[in-house]
């Protein structure tokens, strides 16, 4: 077994050129995905506040935005999931495995692309069966085809590099067990050498785990979705598709998410300069973390539901354990190194502390979303995406930028002395991000709907209508900072040496 | 098969219609009646009488416009006849590109109805010559509500709104504080002991802080399992569909339950009742082959808005309606 010191993990890089920059191509190709998505989801508030689309492009560019978002998620986390392997356990993946993966992930992106700004297909993302199904016209059973098999191959491209992670974790780490961090339990002396795995190792791995139910259920869902569509005769219920559908997409974004904690675990330890290792609390809530996740969903997707009111409690208690360990352990950990540290705030460093920050306020968004009572208000306003763009558009997608700002320039043994452009690049997306999720809450209290083109303005509070206006400028900010990271970032790899 | 279900129909119409065309007069009437109101439940999201195109074309005058089986044939089965690639209708999903006129499962009597009704031009029967809620599209509609009504200050949502500020303040600072006191640089060792202790209090603090919350809120889970209903309970039922409501009764009291029993026809739609002062004040899915109840008792008279909640199809923000309540 090879886990060498955090240090080294975090600031050497492997030598093999080839592969450092396969690795950039995934982030690159991540970035490029996040621009085109970012000025897309400017295009949408903006049309929802002054109304230019129309109803099929606005729900076109909508299921692009959201897939096209989650797409970003999980080809970055590929990249770093193939970096983590090489560096941490220094197993060398087969260079056509990698490949066909992105290229996998490439090819379902276009699919589904295709299906939407052609084909039509603007059931939102994610797609909540059986409207796929039923259009009422709007898009024809081609384009379902189209679009679901992209996101097909975009689902077994995840599991393969989940599995490539499981196996090289396994092999490496002397059992999942071990990767897990259950040694933290073994009685002093059974451990010999007392060696555990780093934090970031427990998180990745629990990523890999539960994406091996989650992934698989999406596939299912997807099949089963593609199978009545060319065969009317397959069954498919609506409330267990539903459910399915959650099951499926909240596990997913959530296990990206610990994917990406692993990037604050693997990052903060360098940038103080002081260690993190695992310790009986943290294993002990990423456990029940792991162990409640299927759970996340359901609390706040069960309550307007026709289900039994004990299913809906059980569901509520799960779905809050499942989240309790980002709070109490890795944002914690995280900000305890800080104090104290003598840090420099280079904006990688901003990135993640704005990023925990962030998920911390989405957590509260999402405690009050699932509120037994609140749901009933909150549930399919605006209140909801604005919680999921605190999570993943000021928190995940923040780690994401870190890591690629940490690691970019020494994939690439490029660098650029200036920090101006990513400053820049924090501080619009702070604020500009900040004005966007704010007028979501705001506008979610006020009871206006989410996935609309155009509001119900004369049922709404007059301050609805306001909100949405206001809110115009800061998507621009925001939306075209997003240009930075993938110029700054390109243009450190093509300049010479 | 499809295919040949639709001239069964059109065979139907043309049998059919010059027999009704005699049978005006007595009846006639009624029809008209019954028209405007299968009109305003199921058209004026997409149409308009007189007051312009919306997401469907102003029908003020199609009865002129087009012949009379072809127009019946087209609100009954609007999706069939297109498929059969009908030039007319070829035509119109042309001008109208955004959307395609969904079959709303109108019976051949009712498109009648509404037929006797829209050649009316809407004058007779008065108020409904506009749509009944302005097209939610126009930039700019007029709010009918006040900024912020006094409702606001009591509403669930100004509790939440409160808790949430709370929460950010508090984190906010937390960060701020630790911003501030990130230099110089310490020994780490110095406070990890204290720092070890707060962790387990704020693990703590937290699962005790959820189960509190849960434990507290659970009473307002707004639909406890629906007692017996008593004579007294007002049921509604509603089934919701690509793009309309289908409601009765749409009037009922103050004071008493209403029991809103709500399903789905075709895709997942979501109830989600608006009051008169803009607050949203509860939303149940509405699902195909389930039925979800809802009771809530109102307390204030006035014309409440129906909003669908979960995104179905292209017209989703039209799919709106209203319910009366009296006392
Ligand atoms: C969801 C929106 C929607 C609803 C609801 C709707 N329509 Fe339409 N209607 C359209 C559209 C759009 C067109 C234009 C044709 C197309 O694009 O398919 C149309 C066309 C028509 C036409 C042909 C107009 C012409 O100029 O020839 C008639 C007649 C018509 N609708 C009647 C009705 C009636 C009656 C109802 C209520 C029972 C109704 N529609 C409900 C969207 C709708
Ligand atoms: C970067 C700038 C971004 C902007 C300007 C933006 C804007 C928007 C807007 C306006 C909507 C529509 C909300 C509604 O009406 O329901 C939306 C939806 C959505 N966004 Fe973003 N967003 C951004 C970043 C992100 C990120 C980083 C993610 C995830 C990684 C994301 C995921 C989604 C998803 C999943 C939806 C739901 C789509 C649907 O309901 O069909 N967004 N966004
Ligand atoms: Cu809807």
């Amino acid at each position: 077994m090879a886990v060498i010191a955090e240090r080294a993990i975090a600031t050497d890089v492997p030598r093999e050129a080839s592969f450092n920059y396969l690795v950039v191509r995934y982030w690159l190709t991540a970035l490029a995905a996040f621009f085109v998505a970012a000025v897309i989801g400017l295009v949408l508030r903006w049309n929802q506040a002054s109304g230019f689309l129309s109803l099929a492009w606005h729900y076109r560019l909508q299921t692009f935005h959201g897939a096209y978002m989650a797409w970003f998620a999980i080809a970055s986390v590929a990249g770093f999931v193939w970096l983590l392997i090489r560096k941490q356990f220094e197993i060398v993946v087969p260079r056509a495995r990698m490949e066909l993966v992105y290229w996998l992930l490439l090819a379902g992106a276009g699919l589904f692309g295709f299906g939407v700004l052609i084909g039509g297909f603007a059931p939102g993302f994610p797609i909540l069966p059986p409207l796929p199904l039923n259009p009422a016209g709007a898009w024809a059973a081609w384009a379902v085809n189209v679009s679901l098999s992209g996101m097909v191959l975009i689902v077994v491209a995840t599991i393969a590099y989940l599995l490539e992670w499981l196996v090289a974790a396994h092999r490496a780490a002397g059992g999942l067990g071990q990767a897990l961090g259950l040694s933290v339990f073994l009685p002093r002396g059974a451990n010999p050498g007392g060696r555990t795995v780093p934090p970031y190792v427990l998180a990745v791995t629990a990523m890999a785990l539960i994406g091996m139910y989650a992934l698989p259920v999406g596939a299912y869902l997807v099949a089963n979705i593609l199978l009545k569509n060319n065969f009317p005769a397959v069954p498919l219920d609506p409330l267990f598709a539903k459910n399915m559908l959650w099951a499926f997409a909240h596990t997913l974004v959530n296990i990206l998410y610990w994917g990406t904690f692993g990037i604050v675990y693997l990052l903060i330890p360098v940038i103080t300069d002081r260690e993190w290792k695992l310790y009986r609390l943290l294993v002990i809530l990423w456990l029940v973390t792991i162990v409640t996740t299927g759970m996340t969903a359901m609390g706040h997707h069960l309550q307007l539901d026709p289900v039994p009111f004990s299913i809906v409690v059980i569901g509520q208690v799960g779905s809050y354990l499942s989240i309790m360990s980002w709070a109490a352990v890795s944002i914690y950990g995280a900000v305890e190194r800080i104090w104290k540290s003598g840090i420099t705030w280079e904006p990688k460093v901003s990135f993640l502390y704005f990023g925990m920050f962030m998920v911390l306020v989405g957590m509260a968004g999402a405690y009050l979303d699932a509120g037994p009572g609140f749901n009933t208000i909150l549930h399919n306003t605006l209140w909801v995406p604005a919680h999921f763009h605190s999570y993943m558009m000021l928190g995940m997608a923040l780690f994401i930028f870190a890591c690629m700002y940490h690691y970019v320039p020494l994939l690439t043994r490029k660098t650029d002395d200036s920090t101006a452009l990513p400053r820049v690049h924090f501080w619009m997306t702070a604020i500009g991000g900040v004005g966007l999720v704010g007028s979501f809450y705001l506008a979610g209290l006020l009871g206006t709907p989410r996935r609309m083109a155009a509001y119900p303005l004369d049922a709404l509070p007059a301050l609805a209508g306001l909100v949405t206006q206001a809110s115009v400028p800061f998507a621009l900010v925001l939306a075209l900072a997003q240009a930075i990271p993938l110029f700054y970032l390109t243009r450190m790899l093509v300049r010479r040496a | 098969m499809r295919r040949g279900g639709g001239f069964a129909l059109a065979a139907v119409i043309a049998l059919a219609a010059p027999a009704m065309a005699q049978n005006q007069g007595a009846g006639a009437d009624a029809a008209v009646t019954r028209g405007r109101m299968l009109f305003e439940e199921k058209c004026t999201t997409c149409h308009t009488l007189g007051s312009g195109d919306f997401l469907g074309p102003d029908l003020a005058g199609v009865a002129d416009r087009r012949p009379r089986e072809w127009l019946l044939r087209f609100i009954v089965e609007p999706d069939r006849v297109l498929a059969e690639g009908d030039p007319v209708a070829l035509e119109l999903l042309k001008k109208y590109s955004d959307l395609e006129m969904p079959n709303l499962k109108v019976t051949l009597e009712e498109a009648e109805a509404a037929l006797a009704y829209i050649a009316t031009g809407g004058a007779a029967a008065g108020a409904a010559a506009a749509p009944s809620v302005p097209p939610a599209s126009a930039p700019g509609a007029p709010a009918a509500v006040e900024p912020l009504g006094p409702q606001w200050r009591m509403s669930t949502q100004v509790y939440i709104g409160l808790l949430f500020l709370a929460a950010v303040i508090l984190t906010a600072a937390a960060f701020l504080v630790v911003y501030k006191g990130s230099q110089p640089r310490a020994e780490y060792e110095k406070f990890e002991r204290v720092f070890d202790t707060i962790q387990r209090y704020w693990t703590a603090s937290l699962v005790i802080a959820t189960l509190l919350f849960t434990v507290a809120l659970l009473p307002l889970v707004p639909f406890p399992p629906v007692r017996a209903a008593t004579e007294e309970t007002q049921v509604v039922k509603v089934e919701a569909l690509q793009f309309g409501w289908n409601m009765e009764p749409r009037t009922v009291k103050v004071g008493t339950p209403v029991e809103f029993r709500v399903t789905g026809r075709d895709v997942n739609h979501s109830f989600g009742l608006v009051d008169p002062h803009g607050v949203l004040l509860f939303q149940v899915q509405a699902m195909p082959r389930y039925v979800k109840e809802a009771v809530y008792t109102f307390d204030e008279p006035g014309t409440y808005h129906v909003l669908c909640m979960e995104y179905c199809g292209l017209a989703h923000h039209v799919m709106r309606t209203t319910v009366q309540v009296v006392r």
